[in-house]
């Protein structure tokens, strides 16, 4: 669905990159987190996948298309949830009424639904709600459009705690085998139960792009228990905790990732090969 | 489905940005055709002089049609201002229409619906006026009757609408360029390249000469000179038009 090949992204000829030979290549059926520090280039990321932005080499695809052509059979499956939304001043309804209407799979029903489990009021003006209720009913029509690829950037800054239970949740009802979901964030554990893939961000390039399974596979995370095979440990009050190599098949149902660790564990050491 | 152009996309995406610039536009013709209608009732009313009338005539006409341009070109100068801030553009960039929709849409509103609505709305407004009210006078000044009657000529119409079209179109051009403040800069750069024509017409006087020439329809009949001085101001159109919709083409987010 998503294919970077040896990619590289500045903001004009004269500045530094802020992507350097990316190369990715994601496909349905899954939740990535997008992780990384603050200016690594997770929005970029973004911009470049859906054409808002063109590499400055290298090539993209999105949905089989030259993304920065933004052809319309390419924009009405894909939708970008970005960090700061502009509030129009009409209603969530009539926004979903006005363009809603571009999308193929749009659902006026799946909309008020949404609206409903968000506690949203269908006919506020957008204008008029505070920043966490226009990000809600923002996001309700993000999902509405039923996209292949949905792209959401920072999506749980500014939600309240039930909110943000209720997001996962109709996030996890939208996950089928033939749609791709990226999630950037800083906030991990909102996100660790849903995700089942893992970007990580670094100094201009890709450090880890992987599958939860995959990665439950390869470590254990928690406690450490064989100090020979750590990876990666910190202190807590509960004693040291880490990523460890595995030596056994993850135990089914028991096994979770820790992005916080995980994330850490990537950065504190660069040069190996995630 | 045809990604170029599709005819039900851009009638929906027209609609919704007349939608969304109808108070804008509301606004701008409404002072427009306010302020000519107002001033020319307040004038008729007040002055009972016919000279005074006739002369009063004129000086609005005049302010009328300097007024307008600068309305509707302010206006133009903001038409691709929501694609230069961030905020406004993602979700503009990502609506599922092709560019040439996206373009066109807002080319159509600001450089044909808007020049030819407030072109009518001046018509209204100060030329029938006179030719309702000030019937009685034309006949003591041929000169009035000559503006007004002139006026209804439909090559003077669309004259009158191609040179505001040129205009429209070099600060639609503006507002595609320039992030901030489109309005002036658009003007500054506008003095700026009459300057440099200025200078390059005292260095190479031939080029002038051959320019001036190339459009002197003096040599033609009366209607045939009037036709082909709409040739000049239609290449303008295209010419500013062309380059608008090259650089919007390319148009990333800011």
């Amino acid at each position: 669905m998503i294919q970077f090949k040896n990619v590289n992204f500045s903001y004009s000829r004269s500045s530094q990159l802020v992507l350097e030979n990316i190369n990715l290549n994601l496909g349905p059926g899954h939740i990535y987190g997008l992780l990384g520090k603050n200016g690594v280039g997770k929005t970029t990321l973004f911009r470049l996948i859906t054409g808002l932005n063109r590499v400055s080499a290298g090539s993209v695809e999105t949905l089989g298309a030259v993304p920065h052509n933004r052809l319309p059979s390419m924009l009405n499956q894909i939708f970008l949830l970005p960090e700061k939304i502009h509030a129009p001043n009409m209603s969530i309804t009539t926004y979903g009424k006005k363009f809603g209407s571009f999308y193929p799979d749009y659902s006026e029903s799946r909309l008020q639904t949404l609206l409903e489990g968000f506690e949203v009021k269908p006919d506020q003006p957008l204008s008029s709600m505070s920043q966490g209720q226009h990000k809600k009913a923002y996001m309700a029509f993000a999902l509405a459009c039923n996209t292949k690829i949905l792209l959401m950037d920072e999506p749980t800054n500014g939600l309240d705690i039930p909110s943000k239970t209720i997001f996962r949740n109709y996030l996890a009802e939208q996950n089928t085998s033939e749609r791709l979901i990226i999630i950037s964030t800083h906030q991990v554990r909102d996100l660790e139960r849903l995700i089942d893939g893992v970007i990580i961000l670094e100094d201009r390039s890709i450090l880890m792009c992987d599958t939860a399974d995959h990665l439950l596979e390869r470590f254990h995370f928690g406690n450490i228990t064989n100090p020979e095979k750590v990876v990666y440990q910190e202190d807590t009050v509960q004693g040291k905790i880490g990523l460890q190599s595995r030596d056994t098949e993850p135990v089914q149902g028991i096994a979770e990732l820790n992005l916080e660790t995980l994330f850490n564990a990537v950065i504190s050491d660069k040069k190996r090969t995630w | 489905m045809n990604d170029i152009f599709s005819a039900k996309r851009f009638f929906k995406l027209l609609l919704i940005d007349l939608q969304t610039n109808a108070v804008s536009l509301g606004i701008g013709i409404g002072i427009l055709i306010g302020f000519i209608l107002g001033l020319n009732i307040l004038t008729y009313n007040i002055v009972e002089t016919p000279e005074f009338k006739a002369l009063w005539f004129v000086i609005i006409l005049v302010i009328a049609f300097m007024l307008a341009p600068f309305i509707t070109n302010l206006m133009a100068s903001h038409s691709f201002s929501a694609f230069q801030k961030r905020e406004t553009a993602t979700p503009l960039m990502m609506l599922p229409c092709s560019k040439l929709e996206k373009f066109t849409s807002r080319y159509l509103i600001y450089i044909i619906l808007l020049p030819l609505i407030s072109i009518l709305g001046l018509y209204a407004a100060e030329l029938y006026f006179g030719h309702l009210c000030l019937s009685e006078l034309t006949e003591k000044y041929p000169d009035l009757q000559m503006i007004i009657k002139d006026g209804f000529r439909p090559v003077i119409f669309l004259s009158l609408m191609l040179s505001l079209m040129v205009s429209q179109s070099m600060f639609l051009l503006g507002s595609v360029i320039f992030k901030k403040s489109p309005f002036i800069l658009t003007i500054l750069a506008v003095f700026g390249i009459f300057i440099v024509f200025s200078i390059l017409a005292m260095v190479v006087p031939d080029v002038t000469d051959a320019l001036k020439s190339a459009f002197d329809f003096s040599r033609l009949s009366e209607d045939d000179s009037s036709l082909l001085s709409l040739v000049p101001p239609a290449i303008m159109i295209v010419i500013f038009s062309f380059a608008a919709w090259m650089r919007f083409s390319r148009m990333s987010l800011p």
